[in-house]
Order: structure tokens, then sequence, then C-alpha cells
């Protein structure tokens, strides 16, 4: 250090204070003071600095980090606060900290307008996304209208007197003369066997139609109502017969008649005592009838012809089809009317 | 799901979908092609889709589509971003509402979706954490952070004006 003057004895002064002088700078403060007894006094302020110990603590809590958020725990429960997140202990642990620091009131509205004010934004085109019934499957909603178009045309014509002559008398006796010839007068009583015992009620027009079919076979059967049962049945009974007279024509169209051949034919009696033990027991269905059975049983299953296109319908086209029935019917024929989701259809 | 069910999904929810599409991706032509995918999905998905998880399953098949087209318009270099004030009806911010859009756009993505899953449909953090395919906890540090971002936001737009 150097020699001791009027710009540097407050250094001097320090360090002696702090007790870091040497001797030999000892004796030149001292020799300086008294030099310049004016500045004991400095010297004695500079010895009497004390420095005392202070606790000095800030608040930690503002400090820690949210071990979840990793926010600062003030911001995490002011926000959890927002959130309606905030559980008993946070909520007691947010509560102290706004006592303390009365400005987190101001802080906790400032997050509260962080939440988004709804807003609507419409979108404009709904109609395209929107999916319209039976768009997607165009082919199966004509196929299915073509079959029903068949179906009802098929009803309608029956119902007409043009359709009379399919059932004319002639056309049965024809029949009943071939039945007879071949040994299978029985054939009634056979297929008796396997009629159903519960039936279904037909739609009016396949009634009228059956009606008048067996209104015609009656009379044919008038004139060989006394001829005796045939003794042997022949089991080579052509079936294709029944259909040519008795299936109606809306069947043959729809599908292949199915006939419960071998189960009738399993049915049959083993020998005439046993056929003639059951004659009599029994009453006998006419082949129209066995027609009507067998199409409302194979082919309609036990429901009516509208109920069973409407269902075909609906699970084609995903539309509900509803059949109104005839509304009015005079001699000359029927009148129906179908609705297919929009589509209306009605013929005379 | 039939498509009675399907079209009142339409009528019940494109509006929602459709808004927070457009509010992640600021653009009005992408979200309605966005919102059209989604219903398309959900479509070839019907039979499969609950009736009271249609609007949980629209938000989620959104969400994924709307980050799968954002990923594919980057990396064709075909995504730009867009500010909020270019679509939206004015320019300059007139109110919290505007000042808040604002803030909003300027969230990453993720924040973004999750603060307006929670804000305008309501979801809880559950759902979102379904619709978003993230961990519950995720949910809950995202929106954490956005609410935290916005916040700082508007202090910022006070100390301006």
């Amino acid at each position: 250090m150097s020699k001791i003057n009027l710009h540097n004895y407050e250094a001097y002064f320090l360090d002696r204070a702090e007790g870091n002088l040497t001797a030999a700078e000892e004796l030149q403060l001292k020799a300086f003071l008294e030099e310049h007894p004016d500045l004991k006094a400095d010297l004695e302020d500079f010895e009497n600095i004390q420095l005392t110990k202070e606790e000095v603590s800030i608040p930690k809590l503002s400090l820690l980090r949210n071990e979840e958020t990793g926010l600062l725990q003030k911001e995490h429960l002011l926000i959890a606060s927002v959130e309606g997140a905030l559980n008993a202990k946070e909520q007691k642990e947010l509560n102290t900290l706004m006592e303390e620091d009365p400005n987190l009131l101001d802080e906790l509205a400032l997050y509260e307008k962080t939440k988004l004010p709804q807003e609507r934004l419409p979108f404009a085109d709904k109609d395209s996304l929107k999916k319209k019934q039976g768009k997607l499957i165009y082919w199966q909603f004509y196929a299915a209208a073509a079959s029903v178009a068949a179906a009802l045309l098929s009803i309608v014509l029956l119902n007409t007197p043009s359709a009379e002559p399919l059932y004319e008398t002639a056309s049965v006796q024809k029949f009943e003369q071939v039945a007879r010839d071949s040994e299978s007068a029985n054939f009634g009583y056979i297929i008796q066997a396997e009629a159903p015992k519960k039936k279904s009620r037909p739609t009016q027009a396949v009634e009228n139609s059956f009606a008048k079919v067996e209104s015609a076979t009656n009379q044919a059967n008038k004139a060989d109502r006394n001829q005796p049962p045939l003794k042997k049945l022949d089991k080579q009974v052509e079936f294709a017969e029944l259909e040519q007279v008795e299936v109606e024509p809306k069947a043959k169209e729809a599908k292949p008649l199915v006939l419960p051949e071998q189960s009738v034919i399993a049915a049959l009696p083993d020998d005439t005592e046993a056929l003639e033990s059951r004659k009599g027991k029994t009453q006998s269905l006419s082949l129209k009838e066995f027609a009507k059975e067998t199409i409302q049983n194979e082919l309609l299953k036990n429901k009516t012809v509208t109920q069973l296109i409407a269902e075909e319908l609906a699970s084609a086209t995903n539309e509900k089809v509803v059949f109104e029935p005839a509304s009015k019917a005079n001699k000359k024929g029927l009148q129906f009317a179908m609705n297919l989701g929009s589509i209306s259809i009605s013929k005379k | 799901m039939t498509v009675k069910e399907y079209n009142q999904a339409v009528e019940l929810f494109s509006d929602n979908v459709f808004r927070f599409v457009l509010k992640n991706i600021r653009d009005e032509e992408k979200a309605k092609d966005i919102v059209q995918d989604s219903f398309e999905k959900m479509w070839e998905k019907k039979d499969k889709v609950e009736g009271s998880k249609v609007k949980s399953y629209l938000f989620t098949t959104a969400y994924r589509t709307m980050i799968d087209k954002i990923r594919k318009y980057k990396k064709q270099g075909n995504w730009d971003e867009v500010s909020e004030s270019d679509y939206a009806h004015s320019a300059g911010h007139h109110d919290l509402s505007e000042v808040l859009q604002e803030a909003l756009s300027r969230l990453p993505e993720v924040q973004r979706s999750v603060v307006l899953l929670r804000d305008y449909e309501g979801y809880n953090y559950d759902e979102i954490s379904e619709i978003t395919n993230l961990s519950l906890s995720q949910v809950k540090v995202y929106i954490f952070r956005a609410r935290k971002a916005l916040k700082e936001y508007l202090v910022s737009i006070e100390h301006v004006i």
C-alpha cells in the first residue's frame, strides 16, 4: 500500500477497522493522525460500524412449482380455481395466499377472462352431409319396385274379368280327369295330412282369386262326386300338374313353388286298409286350397302378400313402406295404392 | 345408426364440429372438407357407432382427420398459417372476444384444441383425453399452460392499449 496521505487515508481507516494493517502501516497511520487530528473522529466512525445478523425470509410458496403442471404453485392454484379443479386442500392453500396477497384477486379475474365465450359458427352446407333414404341402393330399390309392381299387377289382373279364363271349369275338369286316370283320387286326402292347421288370412285380392277357382272346381266336382276313391295311391302324381292349374301366376313369377313332396309321400298310408280307415275321418283339401295353403306357407310364410312385399321392400330400401288397402272395389276391378317413402303408386 | 339418426347428428353436431375445426386451422374451405370427411367416416362406421357416442365419435374423427391433414399439407408446403384477422369479420381488437381469438390463434395446436374442446363443447378432461388420444395428465397440463398463455396475452394487450 502506498504511503498514507489525504487522498488514501480512508483505505487505511477501513483496513485498520478490519484488522488488516501491518505494524509499519499502523505506525504510518499514527503519525498521519498526529499531523491531522481532525480525522481521528472519522477513524472512530469506521471502527464503530457493526453489522448485525438479520433474519430475512421470502414466501417460499410463491417460488414452488406444482409437480403436476410445472407451473408456479400460485398460478396452478388460480387456474385450477377457474377450471373448477381445486380439491379441498388446494382451496385452503389458495385462500391463505389471497389473504397474504390481495393482488391475487385481480389475477384470478384475469384467468376467468381466458374462458372462451360461446360463439356460433354455423355449417352452411348441412344438406350435403345428409343421406337421403334409399339413395345408396338404387339397384335394390328398382329390383324391389319391379317385383312389387309385377306382383300387384298380377293381383289386379286376377280380379278383372279378363283373368277369369285362367280358371275355367274345363281346365279344372281336365286336371281332375288326369288325376283319376293316374289313380290318385286320394290326392286331396294325402295333401290334407300335411296341410297346416293354422291358417293366415290372405289379402282380399288373393281370396277373390281363390274363390273364383274354388267355384269353378266345385262345379267340376259335382259330376264326379259319386265316383269311388281309388284303392291304390300312385306316388308318381305329378305335382307339376298341380302347378299348372292351381298356382297363381304371381307365385310363379315370384319364385318356383317348392312342394313338400318327400314329406307328403312319407305320410302316405302303406296299404289300402289303412287308407280306408283314415278315409272319412279327415276333411279333404281341394287342389286350390292346397295351392293356397302352400303359397301361404312356403312363399308367403303365413303373411299376407302385402305384408311380405312391404317387408321385403323395407329391407331392401331402408324405407318405411305402407300399403293402403283397396279403397273401392267394383265389378270391373280393384284399386290398389302403395306409398314407398315419398313415392305413391296407385292403380285401378 | 339409422339414416334418420345420422341425419339428426348432422343437424345437431355439424355446427359444433365445423367451429372446432375452423378455430383450429383458420381456413374455412379446409374446415368444410374436414367436416365432410368426418361425417363420411362416421357413415361408413354407422353400424358400430352407438347413439350416445355420436358426438364424441365425430369430434374424435374430426380431430384426427384435422391433424392428418395439417401434417399432410405442411409436408407438401401447402399450409399457410392464417391469422385470426384474415377470417374474422373485422380487423383489430374491439373487445375481449377478439383479443382472446387472437391469443388462441397463437397457441400451439394441441393446446388450442384442448381449450376449444373444454370451453366450447364443455368436455371434461377424461373426454378430451379420449378424443385427442392424450393422457389425462397431458390434457390437464396443456389446458393449464394454455390458460396461462392466454392470460399473459390479455395482460400484454392491456398494457399496449
